[in-house]
């Protein structure tokens, strides 16, 4: 069982990445903060009990699931929003080569130039902007996969898909991506 | 932002892919730890909001293991409470004491009338047999 220490350093730890996960996913600050609440709270109430090295995952699936109902809320509100598979298009079918190729001149410029702060500041926004504009999905596996680091399986729980699906989202993201900040000439 | 997990999306060697999105990560890593002091109170708040309530969780439990499955106010009951909470049932009682007495008391009346019609009235004696005779005078002194 996790201490209230335990939980507290998790909490904090995790905070800020899922604060702009779901700023990304609902583009709204506000919003986001009411669900980064909803889901402390929840973690808290129905999982303290848990040992400690599950709260990431638990927290990133009731994160999701958070994020799920602001979206439905919205829905019954607004009748704007359509179920997040809907935003999937077909256009991230791009063949591995074609990936390889884009990414080929990434990684010779690994090396970050002289930028200074508002340079960083401003190519951050713009990556930030392009990462909103994937599909809810791809940009929710591209994250939980990369960002909060949760291996095949993990990710696919939390977004109740295959593990075939993960990977088939994540490499649409990663190819939209790396073809819209080439087109800015971004690179990251 | 201190602990991050340590498993890496590949399990082999990462791809290009790998390394591009941990590349986009590192950056947005990097714009995560520098949110508005606003918005990182609040995130703050939230967190000491959450863990206020992993503290009360203890109380209760406490609390039902000490009185069992019933209701329980989580502390020792005073002598008012436990006055007050009689107070209900010795009302009910005194109801029902009350709607008794007078009950009987319009028992009481009704066959004192039927008493006094009897004694004070003109009647052949043959009156007396008849089994109607009770049924009217009710009716007689009800009208």
């Amino acid at each position: 069982m996790a201490t209230p220490t335990e939980i507290s350093d998790f909490l904090k730890s995790v905070e800020n990445r899922a604060f702009k996960r779901s700023v990304y996913h609902v583009r709204n600050e506000e919003s986001a903060l009411d669900i980064i609440q909803d889901s402390m709270l929840k973690l808290v109430e129905h999982y303290s009990h848990k040992p400690v090295s599950e709260l990431p995952l638990l927290f990133q699936k009731i994160l999701s699931n958070g994020t799920i109902d602001w979206f439905r809320r919205q829905k019954t509100h607004k009748a704007h929003f359509s179920n997040l598979d809907d935003f999937d298009d077909a256009q991230g079918e791009s063949d591995p080569d074609a990936l390889l190729h884009l990414l080929a001149a990434d990684t010779l410029h690994t090396q970050e130039s002289s930028e200074n702060q508002a340079q960083r500041s401003q190519t951050l926004r713009q990556i930030e902007q392009e990462l909103e504009l994937l599909p809810a999905r791809q940009r929710e596996a591209f994250l939980l996969r990369y960002w909060e680091e949760m291996d095949l399986a993990e990710t696919a729980a939390i977004m109740g898909c295959s593990q075939g699906s993960v990977k088939t989202h994540c490499f649409r993201a990663v190819v939209a991506l790396s073809k819209a900040l080439k087109i800015r000439g971004i690179t990251p | 932002m201190t602990s991050k997990r340590s498993t890496m999306p590949a399990a082999a060697a990462p791809t290009h892919a790998d390394r591009f999105g941990l590349r986009i990560t590192a950056r947005l890593n990097a714009g995560a730890q520098n949110l508005d002091h606003d918005i990182s109170q609040r995130l703050r708040v939230a967190r000491e909001v959450a863990l206020a309530g992993l503290a009360a969780q203890p109380r209760l439990v406490t609390a039902s293991q000490r009185h069992g499955p019933v209701l329980s106010l989580g502390g020792p009951i005073s002598a008012w409470a436990k006055l007050s909470s009689l107070l209900p049932m010795v009302v009910l009682l005194v109801g029902l004491f009350c709607i008794d007495a007078v009950q009987d008391q319009y028992r009481a009346d009704e066959l004192a009338d039927v008493d006094l019609e009897l004694l004070t009235a003109e009647l052949p004696p043959v009156a007396y047999t008849d089994p109607g005779f009770v049924q009217f005078l009710r009716s007689t002194i009800r009208d």
